[in-house]
């Protein structure tokens, strides 16, 4: 991990605060938000300014890819490495290929999703930094880190966006 | 997140939508032209209209039961966010009563034109006893009636209700809507299997499929959301602009979205499975709609029903665009067309014939007569079910923004 930096951490009891205080943030052109909340909030993600994720790309090429490749691995056991014929039909009978191309599409897809959030969340974390451990029961905590921002300015933001608890931690 | 546009703390009935004279005179102008054609093709090619008048009717039919359907799953599933685009499917249900009446000319029809239309008539070409029972032209009106007859019940019942709380006096009316339309559901599976069967799949009555009414199904939800969004955004643009939100419309997609899938899934397994059992008395649909040029729009009707709206609400951004989105929704209602134009001609037609003036003449006749009846549905009540006590959260439901 990089080196640790200061971020100011405003606690907040209400979903809605977190939202309207991030939104602000946002508009006032500070980077780096990030929020911690125990459920996942719609619209947070507009509120930080979070691009869309790259993850839905890997899924969908890696489905296709896994559909083509079921596909051909069938079309190559069935016509060509050892050609086969099952029912009368033609070699490369594709109505009853498209089950498994489908199943193999979902497969693939669905593993490389699950291997791209990994990265996308930079997992695993062997010790994760717990800044409160209300986040994960009643509490929304947002991140707002200091590079070049003036501490006490970001303090009274986060105050009078109502936040219950600012304090100063490492990122 | 539209944090800094004004969540709403109360409802403001939009009222009533006058709905502008130019539609009223379209819709006219599109009745008129549908009896002309209906006319014109009586003495032209009676064969070929009365199965344009039954293609159309099936297809109207389905959008008033899916709007009806709609609205009871969004009871039966004590849906919040749908609360606001429900109206527009209870809009789409006020054309079942008109849908009874027309009626009467699938009833002509079967009498007028006989074996042409639906070669049953001849009850001799059945082996099977209780077949011969099944399809009697006496039989046959009687239950179709009494299905739409007890659809037009529930959406008395359900719609009338929904209406009725329009000025806000009949909050608990919302604790019986669940049951009733559940009622609804139970009853709607399995009589809208047997229309369809009746009125689709008894073209060839030697053949039977299984998946029919599933089938059936699929296109009729899928066709109907696809409608349900063009009328939607058209209404969020003018009367409904404060009540309806993008989220709306992207939920909407997003269901037309799943239902394209479900379209594709029942399509293929009911392809799929005759085409490997390979009976003689299963393929024969297949082979008939494969050949002799017809197979070009088994292809084009998978394009539109499947793969187009596939790709095309895939990502979060194409259900998001309203432009997009009202090319997708046509793209999907003229593939329930197609459809069903491939289900029917091939039966009187052995090789392809191209759409011409008496199909297109047909379908603006019913969609004139359908246009008017919701018209006159929206003009009398209001647009949005204001009454319903989940409208408030409705309106302020932000999914994304």
């Amino acid at each position: 991990m990089s080196k640790p930096k200061a971020a100011m951490i405003g606690i907040f009891a209400h979903d809605d605060q977190i939202l309207q205080a991030a939104d602000g943030a946002r508009q006032k052109g500070w980077k780096g938000l990030d929020a911690y909340t125990p459920y996942p909030l719609h619209g947070l993600e507009k509120a930080l300014g979070l691009k869309h994720s790259w993850v839905p790309w890997v899924t969908l090429i890696m489905g296709l890819a896994g559909a083509t490749g079921g596909f051909l691995m069938q079309v190559w056991t069935s016509a060509v490495d050892w050609p086969l014929i099952v029912g009368g039909k033609p070699f490369i009978s594709w109505p009853a290929f498209l089950p498994i191309t489908f199943e193999s599409g979902v497969l693939v897809g669905g593993i490389s999703n699950f291997i791209a959030m990994w990265f996308a969340c930079r997992l695993p974390k062997l010790k994760p930094k717990v800044h409160d451990a209300r986040f994960t029961d009643d509490r929304f905590g947002l991140i707002v880190p200091l590079d070049g921002l003036d501490e006490a300015e970001v303090n009274a933001y986060l105050n009078a966006q109502g936040a219950e608890e600012v304090k100063r931690v490492e990122i | 997140m539209s944090l800094h546009s004004a969540t709403l703390t109360a409802i403001e009935n939009p009222g009533s939508l006058a709905v502008a004279s130019k539609w009223k005179l379209t819709f006219t102008a599109f009745t008129i032209i549908g009896v002309a054609t209906f006319a014109a093709g009586l003495m032209t090619d009676s064969t070929r209209i009365w199965h344009d008048y039954v293609i159309a009717y099936y297809i109207f039919t389905c959008f008033g039961l899916g709007g009806l359907f709609f609205a009871a799953l969004h009871h039966a599933t004590n849906a919040t966010w749908s609360v606001i685009p429900r109206r527009v499917g209870e809009g789409f249900a006020s054309f079942l009563p008109v849908s009874l009446i027309l009626f009467i000319g699938v009833a002509a029809g079967l009498y007028l034109e006989g074996a042409h239309l639906y070669e049953w008539i001849d009850n001799g070409i059945f082996k099977s006893h209780s077949k011969q029972v099944w399809y009697t032209p006496e039989f046959f009106i009687i239950r179709n009636a009494a299905f739409l007859f007890m659809w037009i019940v529930f959406y008395k019942l359900i719609v009338g209700w929904s209406v009725k709380q329009d000025d806000g006096t009949r909050p608990e009316l919302s604790k019986r809507l669940p049951k009733i339309s559940i009622g609804f559901l139970l009853v709607m599976a399995p009589t809208f299997t047997v229309m369809c069967i009746d009125l689709m799949m008894s073209y060839q009555p030697h053949w039977f499929s299984t998946m029919w009414g599933v089938y059936c199904f699929a296109g009729l939800f899928q066709s109907t959301v696809a409608l349900m969004i063009l009328v939607f955004v058209r209404l969020k643009k003018g009367i409904l602009s404060k009540l309806a939100t993008p989220s709306h419309v992207k939920d909407l997609s997003g269901l037309l979205f799943a239902f394209t899938i479900f379209m594709c899934y029942v399509g293929f397994s009911q392809f799929m499975l005759i085409w490997y059992a390979n009976l003689p008395e299963e393929t024969v649909f297949f082979i008939q709609r494969m050949q002799y040029g017809w197979g070009i729009l088994f292809l084009v009707v998978m394009l539109f029903k499947f793969l187009i709206p596939f790709f095309g609400l895939m990502g979060q951004g194409q259900k998001k665009s309203e432009t997009w989105l009202k090319i997708v929704c046509w793209i999907v209602l003229i593939g329930q067309f197609l459809d069903f134009y491939w289900v029917s001609f091939p039966t009187f037609n052995e090789h392809f014939t191209m759409i011409g003036w008496m199909e297109i003449g047909m379908l603006l006749g019913f969609a004139g007569i359908f246009g008017l009846t919701v018209a006159r549905f929206f003009g009398k009540h209001a647009v949005a079910p204001v009454g319903d006590p989940k409208a408030l959260a409705s309106a302020n439901w932000r999914f994304w923004e």
